[in-house]
């Protein structure tokens, strides 16, 4: 072989090098604040991509996803209302079929060591085959959706897009939906603020009131940062003798864990109602009243609930007003988490 | 030219200014004089977005025989969410909308009504007629038409003649806002009478309940309804409720459309009444029975009568209304109009006009004339202020028992309600001030939570 023959393919190789860096994928980053805890998360099988994120979107979006493609995940956590419901109690399915809970919250999940009210899941990378297969919510099954996926020529080029390889496989699908839910992260609130010394973060007078009532008599369980603990709890609610759900014993089949649901965010409370597993508060205010003055005592109440929280009149007030301060309404309305439009509209 | 031809001269110059100022299709529309700017609900979401559109209309300008009415058809009042999987908002239309200053009868073949817009508003929200674009093929057996993406094409597209045109207003019930309105392709338009769901007798729509909003006006049984609107032949769009008689006495009672339907079950050309298809699902469902009685209007709907602002008489159209208030066709102008439509939209302003300032109309304030209801009192989560209509911005100020301001708030120029939430106060007596310059009233408000 001469010389220009070989110069020539290596220029060619170098081509071809050049090309596989152009059609990397674009990253992305896993951002919080530096003063939060490290996430409990581990995302090496993630592919931290912008592709991995827009799949997932979509899939987030898709009510392909029900058996009857009527409903997506967005059917029950809708953005602006930190991905959760609010028009009923009880989340509902596909046919109108009505579950026994009111949908969670999807906020910060990287922090989180177990998901639904029960803990009955314990991988966030899992999490999605519970109301995809559940009879009362899509009522579908992981196969069914790959097979319907593969059929779709726009999924062959998002899965093309995000894996190089179109496609569709179970695994692919559920990293991608952990890929989207994991970055929905709020920490711009203006308690955030607040903490960070930023401007918009001034807190007023009853503001620095009501955050004191908190840390008095609400935060050792709604731990800050996060407002939640990785921990179940019988908060005193009197059983609901339609729904007999005992919560955490259900996974665990231990008594002691009888009435114990999972502490949930306080994040963007303002707008997450109803309140409570199953959605009987349509109010902060009934909430509160309820810790002051109906909780239940049994064999399983929560320690910090044993002795009854007494709040004043102002106190109560002053307590509503610091938990609006736990909107975060860059999150709400980021664009990056709405619905997937094809061309951008205003 | 010498001294007393040129006071003729302004002499009749200002004739003519005065005359057209005291044309309502000058004087009526709500020009935006605070910088007030539209506001959007997204569903699942109770608190409205601040949009960074201008609301009601930017300026009126007018020649001898034209006004100009430029308007970004954004109400004042909070539009969305569009529940019926609607992807549209609320847009910015900049249009110009150029209307005659005398419009006229026209006396051939009346004109029938068209898709699209139909009239203007005084706060410049688009006027549609009953249409939705969707009709029966009778061909294919099935409905034809409307938005891309979901009926085929009917036969001679959009501007085609069909037997049977769908009605939007029982049709499209699920997409309206609580305003009674939605947009199409960013054109938000009413086609019925703009008044707020919830304040209908019988409530036909639960949306109001999550997004509330106000509407243009509020139905008074008591007095006459507002002027709200112009259609495109001139003629001035009346809200629901007028003097019995033409002439003005008989006293105020709720104009009805001459429309019935007969009782049908089958439809030439059309499918059978049924379930799918009821009786009203189709604006040709529709007979038009003649009254006596001057309150039942014509079949453009409207009448030759006296109104408040017409004391002469003028032709105008009503937004009919049913007993429970609920909206009853042909809804506000149609199916034909009355008079020659001359008006269009434009571009440009091809001609030397006068602005027309707004301010210089500012009435005093006059508690009498606002019907102000104050409610709950007390009041737990928030306090409701409605009034009938607003054609400036009236300012709210909630005061405690020291005499301190605690909460300002506005009822916009162009709507009939604000709301003032009250989760930073504790339980007492409080004094709410409703002033507009330097006249006010104050009204007690107990706060217990």
């Amino acid at each position: 072989m001469n010389k220009l023959i070989k110069n020539i393919s290596f220029i060619i190789g170098i081509f071809i090098c050049l090309g596989f860096v152009l059609v990397k994928n674009e990253e992305v980053f896993f951002e919080y604040p530096e003063y939060w805890p490290k996430p409990v998360y581990n995302f090496s099988k993630l592919s931290m991509t912008e592709e991995e994120f827009q799949l997932g979107r979509h899939l987030f979006y898709d009510p392909l996803l029900s058996r009857d493609e009527t409903i997506s995940c967005a059917s029950c956590h809708l953005q602006a209302t930190g991905f959760t419901h609010v028009d009923h109690d009880l989340s509902h399915g596909i046919e109108g079929r009505i579950g026994t809970r009111n949908s969670i919250s999807i906020m910060n999940l990287a922090w989180n060591t177990s998901f639904m009210w029960d803990g009955g899941v314990n991988h966030i990378e899992v999490q999605s085959l519970a109301p995809i297969s559940s009879e009362n919510e899509m009522d579908s099954s992981l196969a069914t959706i790959v097979e319907k996926l593969n059929k779709s020529e726009k999924y062959n080029s998002l899965f093309e897009n995000a894996y190089r390889d179109s496609i569709v496989t179970g695994q692919k699908i559920l990293l991608a939906l952990t890929q989207f839910v994991v970055m929905l992260n709020t920490y711009n609130s203006k308690y955030d603020k607040y903490i960070r010394s930023e401007i918009g973060g001034e807190f007023t007078e009853q503001e620095n009131s009501g955050l004191n009532v908190f840390r008095n008599n609400c935060a050792s369980c709604h731990k800050e940062p996060l407002f939640s603990s990785t921990d179940f709890k019988n908060n005193g609610l009197n059983i609901d003798s339609t729904l007999n759900d005992f919560g955490r014993m259900r996974v665990t089949k231990k008594p002691q864990d009888s009435l114990k649901f999972k502490v949930p965010t306080l994040r963007n409370i303002q707008f997450t109602q109803p309140y409570m597993h199953d959605g009987r508060f349509e109010t902060l205010q009934e909430v509160i009243n309820h810790y002051t003055s109906d909780v239940q005592h049994g064999p399983t109440l929560a320690n910090e609930l044993q002795e009854q929280i007494t709040l004043t009149h102002k106190e109560k007030v002053d307590l509503l007003v610091f938990l609006r301060t736990l909107t975060d309404q860059e999150f709400l309305y980021n664009k990056r988490f709405s619905y997937p439009r094809e061309t951008p509209t205003n | 030219m010498d001294k007393k031809v040129l006071s003729l001269i302004a002499l009749f110059a200002l004739t003519i200014i005065t005359v057209a100022q005291n044309n309502p299709i000058i004087t009526a529309p709500i020009q935006n004089q605070t910088g007030i700017t539209g506001r959007h609900y997204i569903q699942g979401n109770s608190t409205p977005i601040e949009d960074g559109v201008l609301a009601n209309v930017q300026s009126v300008d007018y020649s001898e025989e034209w006004v100009y009415i430029t308007a970004t058809g954004i109400p004042a009042y909070i539009t969305g969410p569009f529940l019926d999987g609607n992807p549209s908002l609320a847009q910015n239309q900049n249009a110009i909308y150029k209307l005659p200053l005398t419009p006229i009868e026209n006396t051939g073949t009346p004109t029938a009504t068209n898709g699209g817009n139909i009239g203007i508003f005084i706060n410049g929200v688009s006027l549609f007629d009953y249409r939705d674009g969707v009709a029966w093929n009778n061909n294919t057996m099935s409905l034809c038409g409307g938005p891309p993406g979901g009926n085929p094409p009917c036969p001679g597209g959009p501007n085609g003649n069909q037997d049977w045109n769908r009605d939007a207003i029982p049709a499209e019930m699920g997409g309206f806002d609580c305003n009674k309105a939605h947009p199409a392709m960013g054109n938000y338009h009413h086609h019925q009478n703009p008044s707020a769901f919830n304040l209908d007798l019988i409530i036909v729509s639960n949306i109001c309940e999550t997004y509330p909003a106000d509407g243009l006006y509020v139905i008074d049984t008591e007095s006459h309804s507002p002027l709200i609107g112009f259609a495109y032949d001139g003629f001035p769009i009346y809200g629901a409720y007028g003097f019995a008689n033409a002439d003005g006495t008989g006293g105020i009672v709720k104009m009805n459309s001459s429309y019935e339907l007969p009782g049908a079950t089958t439809r030439l050309n059309g499918p059978d009444v049924n379930n799918t298809y009821f009786e009203g699902y189709f604006r040709e469902d529709y007979n038009y029975v003649s009254h006596p009685e001057e309150f039942y209007l014509d079949e453009h709907n409207g009448r030759f009568a006296i109104t408040p602002e017409y004391p002469e008489g003028i032709y105008a159209y009503y937004a009919t209304v049913d007993e429970n208030h609920n909206s009853a066709y042909p809804y506000a102008v149609g199916p034909t109009f009355y008079g020659n439509v001359v008006a269009t939209k434009v571009n440009t302003i091809n001609e030397d006009t006068t602005n027309y300032d707004s301010s210089l109309g500012i009435e005093s304030f006059d508690e009498s004339n606002l019907n102000l209801v104050i409610y709950p009192n007390p009041a737990q989560d928030f306090i409701a202020i409605q009034s009938n209509m607003v054609p400036e911005n009236l300012k709210l100020e909630l005061i405690n028992d020291l005499g301190q301001v605690i909460l300002t708030n506005q009822i916009l120029q162009g709507s009939t309600l604000s709301i003032m939430e009250i989760h930073t106060l504790y339980d007492g007596i409080y004094f709410l001030r409703v002033s507009k310059q330097n006249n006010s009233k104050t009204y007690k408000i107990i706060i217990k939570k």
